[in-house]
């Protein structure tokens, strides 16, 4: 699997380049405001719907663990496509991930009766069943997640 | 937000006049949802035709709202647009509700 390129921040942009505090309402408007950006260099409907379940969770994150037991800080957003991949970069200034990097989650736990269902944890599920990569990185306080999306669909292999 | 609710003999349908239901609105709705379920036939049917986008909250919620109806009731879902089918799918809560295309289907097939 190919590594998303690291781009230079002032290389982020390509059409669109959002910077929002990290609430709950902030992160709903972030999530539209990509979603309209997508319909430019993504046609197809299935792929963009993929995206923007992962972007969501990823800001759900940012805003319930990365900024958790302070006030609300700054979230940066880039979006730029490369061939046949849509790249979605987060930045912001919280806690780091608790291990150092993504989570791992295999699948989902619905063996047991109803009573004791999930209602939660499906997050990173959902990220890594829908990204093509992804890449973290902590730098000097800042938290760096780059997701890349299939925008053309990979070749069988 | 804003849920309506119609009670039949069989079943309490509920729908959802929202465009979303995510992280900004999961606990309003858990609650409304128990509102709305206090009392009431076993079988509630949740109408999310108007739900263009969940996520992962918005999923926990109903969830939570399945399982705050208490041991022998039921929820069932309809109407669901591609978004929200597709996060049932991946997480296989597919397998725990029972869905329909639409409410109409959902009518039918209960006899409700």
């Amino acid at each position: 699997m190919n590594s998303p390129p690291f781009r230079d921040q002032t290389d982020a942009g390509s059409g669109c380049d959002l910077t929002f505090t990290a609430t709950d309402i902030e992160a709903r408007y972030i999530i539209q405001t990509i979603e309209q950006w997508l319909k430019g260099p993504v046609q197809d409907p299935e792929p963009r719907t993929d995206i923007v379940i992962a972007v969501s969770e990823a800001l759900n994150n940012i805003v319930e663990h990365a900024y958790a037991r302070q006030s609300p800080g700054p979230v940066k957003v880039c979006l730029y496509v490369v061939g046949t991949s849509a790249f979605v970069e987060f930045q912001d200034n919280g806690h780091p991930l608790p291990d150092g990097e993504p989570p791992v989650v295999d699948g989902i736990d619905l063996s047991g009766p109803i009573e004791t269902l999930p209602e939660g944890g499906f997050g990173w599920f959902l990220i890594r069943k829908l990204v093509r990569s992804l890449r973290y990185e902590r730098l000097e306080g800042r938290n760096r997640l780059v997701l890349e999306f299939a925008i053309v669909p990979d070749q069988a292999s | 937000m804003s849920l309506t609710s119609t009670v039949t003999d069989k079943a309490r349908i509920i729908t959802v006049h929202a465009s979303r239901i995510d992280a900004a609105m999961a606990i309003q709705f858990k609650e409304d949802m128990r509102q709305e379920t206090q009392s009431g036939p076993d079988r509630v049917v949740l109408d999310l035709s108007q739900v263009e986008f969940i996520d992962s909250s918005g999923l926990g919620a109903i969830v939570a709202a399945m399982k705050q109806l208490g041991s022998g009731r039921k929820l069932d879902l309809a109407g669901l647009s591609p978004a929200v089918d597709k996060v049932f799918r991946l997480t296989r809560m597919d397998t725990v509700f029972t869905l329909f295309n639409s409410l109409e289907d959902a009518r039918k097939t209960l006899e409700i």
